[in-house]
């Protein structure tokens, strides 16, 4: 058998499985680039990959001509770019601490730099076997100038703000939230910085099992 | 020619035929595929949006604050903690509906800010410094594009009612205790991430904003029935012996009936003229 016969017959296989790969539900999770997140082990790869509009030929044509600029927009092959909107339609809560557009608010463009927090996908890689792809002390670009009127805790936020204690905060603060969880008075008994470290892996959730909302089901 | 060339040649030839000559009518760009071939300025949403902020603000100050405080109930900065039994207040309502808003998809953003906030957090700098100073200049809207391409609408917001004033010059934490009534306290800023937009987006946009609003309103009364004596709800507003809450219809009702004509003329009219753009 000669070479070139040999690259055909192993190629021809690679296609097919692409193409399986491509076009069935089950084929598309042996082609995600990497694990998906605790709790999305139900969601189908086409809840959040949605298929762009179009037949694959008008696509292709679409991005010909966007090349040639005989076209305004850009268009998708195959499946759409995945943006906060598919998170949006299951974590959409009216309990959010943090809502991912305000920080499209003018004055948090510098804050921007540091944590790119006006997009789920900012925090929340998906396929790369982590919860949240953030230190744990990024609390510092937004909340330096932090006052309580009536502050609770026995070392005073000003002063752990003072002292640069930023690996605190998530100790009795989830970021969103959105967890049933008493923050602590004595900063003794708050989480660890390790144990958020490993819950932004994909470790338990160190603020107990309990949601005040559960993500909607498609 | 050598038959790889040909093979080469045929199937430029091939495919030049396939996208093109055989072509599928053309994929329609976005804004047409979501219906939105008459495109309308972001400051028509802003106008709008705008509206909606403004009736909701005005009937939540004046008829919920204003007839429950004849009524006994009580409002105030610290609402939200555990065992007070009181409503926000005005400018909290506010920031509640912005809270809302900015955890939906429309992307439209909404929050208030001023050169002498009560809130340090909420002062303006920068660009936006400038641009209120444009806004006291003119009380008018200033409208700006940010360096990576939203687009803002600062519209003034004035000292309106005394208790605006009061609250403002009394409290510890003001940095002015001289404002006037009628003065340019602030500005609500609004941001959009398209300079145009479809009348669908439009749409959803303005609607999303209402249903921000109804949310905002309805953690006030998800407050109100948890106090030791529970405040009555139904289609009644507060006033002198009468300590009830209008329910989320009445209220919202109201709302929609004072920034419909607002909110349609924003849609139907560009520049002013019927049809434009």
């Amino acid at each position: 058998m000669d070479l070139r016969r040999s690259a055909m017959l192993i190629a021809l296989p690679v296609m097919a499985l692409g193409a399986v790969g491509i076009w069935t539900e089950s084929g598309e999770r042996w082609f995600a680039h990497g694990p998906i997140q605790q709790g999305h082990e139900n969601v189908a790869c086409r809840d959040c990959h949605q298929p762009s509009p179009g037949t694959p030929r008008q696509q292709i044509q679409a991005k010909l001509q966007y090349v040639l600029g005989l076209r305004d927009d850009p268009a998708d092959f195959g499946r759409t770019e995945v943006t906060s909107d598919q998170c949006l339609a299951c974590h959409q809560r009216p309990n959010e601490r943090h809502p991912v557009y305000r920080f499209r608010e003018p004055r948090f463009i510098e804050a921007l730099q540091e944590v790119p927090a006006d997009t789920c996908l900012g925090c929340h890689s998906e396929h790369e076997a982590a919860r949240v792809a953030a230190d744990t002390r990024f609390c510092a670009t937004c909340h330096g100038d932090l006052k309580l009127a009536n502050d609770p805790v026995n070392i005073p936020h000003v002063t752990l703000i003072s002292n640069e204690k930023w690996g605190t905060c998530l100790g009795c603060h989830d970021f969103h939230g959105n967890h049933a969880y008493e923050a602590p008075t004595h900063v003794q008994n708050l989480i660890s910085e390790p144990a958020v470290q490993a819950y932004f892996g994909q470790g338990q959730s160190p603020y107990g099992p309990f949601k005040l909302f559960e993500a909607q089901t498609q | 020619m050598t038959l790889k060339s040909a093979v080469a040649l045929g199937s430029f030839v091939c495919l030049a035929i396939y996208l093109f000559v055989t072509a599928p009518p053309p994929l329609p760009s976005q804004a047409a595929a979501q219906g939105e071939s008459r495109a309308l300025p972001v400051q028509n949403l802003f106008e709008a949006v705008n509206a909606i902020n403004h009736a909701a603000r005005s009937i939540y100050t004046g008829r919920v604050v204003g007839g429950g405080l004849k009524a006994g109930l009580s409002y105030g900065e610290d609402w939200a903690e555990p065992g007070v039994e009181k409503g926000p207040l005005p400018a909290l309502f506010l920031r509640l509906a912005a809270a809302r808003m900015e955890a939906k998809p429309p992307q439209l953003g909404l929050y208030l800010g001023s050169d002498a906030p009560i809130n340090a957090s909420n002062l303006f700098t920068g660009a936006q410094s400038e641009a209120f100073a444009r806004v006291k200049a003119t009380e008018a809207p200033v409208f700006s594009t940010t360096e990576r391409g939203d687009q803002v609408g600062m519209y003034p917001d004035f000292a309106s009612a005394g208790p605006c004033v009061t609250c403002h010059n009394e409290h510890p934490d003001s940095p002015r205790k001289d404002w006037v009534l009628n003065e340019v306290m602030g500005a609500t800023t609004w941001t959009y991430p398209a300079a145009r937009l479809g009348a669908g987006t439009y749409l959803d946009v303005t609607e999303a904003f209402y249903d921000a609003v109804a949310e905002a309103y309805q953690s006030y009364l998800d407050k109100a029935a948890g106090f030791a004596d529970p405040v009555p709800v139904g289609p009644d507003w507060p006033g002198e012996g009468a300590r009830v809450l209008p329910d989320l219809p009445t209220f919202m009702a109201e709302v929609r009936a004072k920034a419909g004509d607002p909110v349609m003329r924003a849609l139907i009219l560009t520049n002013g003229t019927e049809g434009g753009a």
